[in-house]
């Protein structure tokens, strides 16, 4: 330690080691959360059209619509290690592919400046519902709520969910 | 850096010619710096070369088996862009895995590349079909975007496919990648940074 | 160049001072860092720890940075130059 220089170093390296060692400690502490939001969906006037996309005119696509009303209780664990939480309402089905999930509804709210709480009342679908080809009449869907926590630092796919699950109509409206 | 005073004498520094290049080493690295330098034999500066070589190979192949053990080719990205805001700022630091096997969910993070393009882009997945014979494409948006990606994404190509992907994301560091922002926006910035950590390595005898 | 009173081509300590300002800022750094994790704990908020333990950081600098008197209580006792010897440059 004989020079600024190396005293400097010293100081400079402790520091950032310990504030790394927090970071850490930080992540560490998410290990033990295991939440699970309560949560009710219901679904008004579903519908199947037979649409052209918009920038496929040559074919046209199934594309359903419905509104739903959502509640849930919170989205957002309420601990250290949460910087916002990407909630979705997500939906599965099986229609002319295999498997099929579509984000109709999503939200971000960041941690003390969003309400965490969730309250929809008939709600239009955000991203458009289209099936790849023509398989949306007659099958079931499912329409479940995620969220996806983002952590301050630590491991990213901090997931939790809730469902409910409908059958569509056999023709074309 | 031992004080190694020995026990008979010790003995005043000479005065040093000096010049300006010896009064900066002086005040930074101590005195006599460059002094040290020239009297070093060719053995030992072969040494200080091979020493560095080593830190800079042993690097190297931290990085690549860290590309091995994630299967994916680059395992840490940093957030270029802020279309994942308020999620990912920029100079976010992503670890990635790209593991095959575990099929692509919907919400899911990605960093892909879009054909003939060099800049990997971390998004979400918005949309994902998969049909009888396992063959998937995805759609997929930033958070902080309006709209969906199909406009990045090459002349003609409406879905992205699996070995579009570099990686998912799987845990996440904030601003550690600040660094490598600022010298992408400031070039000259590598080159003072390189030049700085040679002269202290090679100027130094530890 | 002058500062703090002190020729800054000598921020020099002497030995005893040197091995107190090494404990010194481990000390402070460790103790700062472990009061902020218990503090964004209690509150909830990373942001928290991060700024008291850089705090600390600070404070560290402060204090174990410059050469203050405290670290120049036991000076280097300097042999008498031998007169016919010739002088060597110095190891540090």
């Amino acid at each position: 330690m004989h020079s600024a220089l190396t005293r400097g170093n010293a100081i400079f390296s402790l520091g950032f080691t310990c504030v790394a060692l927090a970071t850490f400690l930080c992540a560490v502490t998410t290990v033990f959360e295991n939440p699970s939001p309560v949560v009710s969906v219901n679904i008004h006037n579903p519908f199947v059209r037979n649409q052209q996309q918009y920038h496929r005119w040559s074919q046209r696509f199934d594309r359903a619509y419905f509104t739903f009303d959502l509640n849930a209780g919170t989205c957002m664990p309420v601990t250290a290690n949460v910087v916002a939480s990407c909630t979705t309402v997500r939906l599965r089905f099986t229609g002319s592919q295999a498997v099929n999930q579509i984000i109709v509804w999503d939200k971000i709210m960041r941690r003390d400046i969003d309400d965490p709480r969730i309250s929809l009342r008939d709600m239009k679908l955000k991203y458009p519902f289209y099936d790849d080809a023509h398989g949306l009449r007659g099958n079931n869907i499912t329409l479940s709520l995620h969220w996806n926590v983002v952590p301050v630092a630590g491991l990213l796919p901090r997931n939790s969910e809730g469902h409910v699950t409908i059958k569509l109509d056999d023709q074309y409206a | 850096m031992s004080s190694e005073e020995s026990d008979t004498k010790a003995v005043a520094p000479a005065p040093a010619p000096q010049s300006w290049w010896t009064t900066v080493g002086e005040y930074t690295l101590g005195k006599d710096a460059f002094g040290e330098l020239s009297q070093m034999t060719k053995r030992q500066i072969l040494f200080q070369v091979m020493n560095v070589a080593l830190v800079v190979f042993s690097a190297l192949m931290i990085w690549k088996g860290l590309m091995v053990v994630t299967g994916s080719e680059s395992p840490i990205v940093v957030v270029l862009s802020g279309s994942m805001e308020p999620a990912f700022t920029r100079g976010d630091l992503l670890f990635l895995t790209n593991d095959k096997s575990d099929p692509i969910r919907v919400g899911e993070i990605l960093v892909f590349k879009v054909r003939g393009r060099d800049i990997p882009i971390v998004h979400r997945v918005l949309k994902l079909h998969e049909d009888h014979n396992g063959n998937l494409k995805f759609l997929t948006k930033g958070d902080n975007n309006r709209v969906d990606d199909r406009g990045l994404y090459a002349q003609d190509q409406l879905w992205l496919h699996p070995d579009d992907v570099v990686g998912r994301a799987r845990a996440f560091i904030p601003y550690v990648g600040i660094v490598t922002i600022l010298m992408n926006d400031f070039p000259f910035l590598k080159f003072v940074l390189l030049g700085v950590l040679g002269l202290y390595m090679l100027l130094n005898r530890e | 160049m002058r500062l703090l009173g002190i020729d800054t081509a000598s921020w020099y300590m002497d030995y005893e001072g040197q091995k107190l300002m090494e404990g010194l800022f481990q000390y402070i750094i460790l103790g700062f860092m472990t009061l902020g994790f218990g503090w964004g704990y209690y509150c909830q908020r990373f942001e928290q720890t991060i700024y008291v333990t850089l705090g600390g950081v600070a404070l560290a600098f402060l204090i174990c940075l410059p050469p203050w008197p405290m670290y120049r209580r036991h000076p280097i006792k300097w042999l008498k130059r031998h007169p016919k010897q010739k002088s060597a440059p110095e190891t540090s």
